[in-house]
């Protein structure tokens, strides 16, 4: 991801998982930070999803 | 029976095309023949047995705005 309207792409669609409450995704440390409610979500599925929009999401976070 | 069709996507950077890039690409040999993405006009077009419809949605996936233009 490189650029800040990947960022709102992202951000946007994420957020728009079910159980997902919180999406901030920080363009210079290349990293994002998820709230999510255990119960119907799981980093896993937001890694995936992300994977699915085309933007790489490696696993070590 | 392919058709290639042609639509406008938002594309800022190498990183915008190279999203588009990768969820076409997944669907190469599956519905999409083929594919060409320009990031100064902002335009892709797609090669293949798939719908306009079917397209618009595996792009749009990247979160990124798009429009369908026209089928060739
Ligand atoms: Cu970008
Ligand atoms: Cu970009």
């Amino acid at each position: 991801m490189t650029c800040q309207s990947c960022v709102r792409s992202i951000e946007g669609s994420v957020s728009e998982l079910p159980g997902v409450e919180y999406v901030k995704v920080e363009l210079s440390e290349h990293a994002g930070y998820f709230r999510y409610d255990p119960r119907v979500c799981s980093v896993e599925a937001i890694r995936s999803h992300i994977e699915d929009m085309g933007f790489e999401a490696p696993n070590d976070s | 029976m392919s058709s290639t069709h042609i639509f406008n996507v938002e594309m800022t950077c190498e990183g915008c095309s190279g999203a588009v890039e990768r969820v076409l690409g997944r669907l190469k040999g599956q519905g999409v023949e083929d594919f060409s993405i320009s990031l100064p006009e902002q335009k892709v077009s797609v090669r293949s047995s798939l719908s306009a419809d079917q397209l618009l949605e595996v792009i749009k996936k990247t979160g990124k705005k798009t429009t369908y233009v026209a089928t060739e």
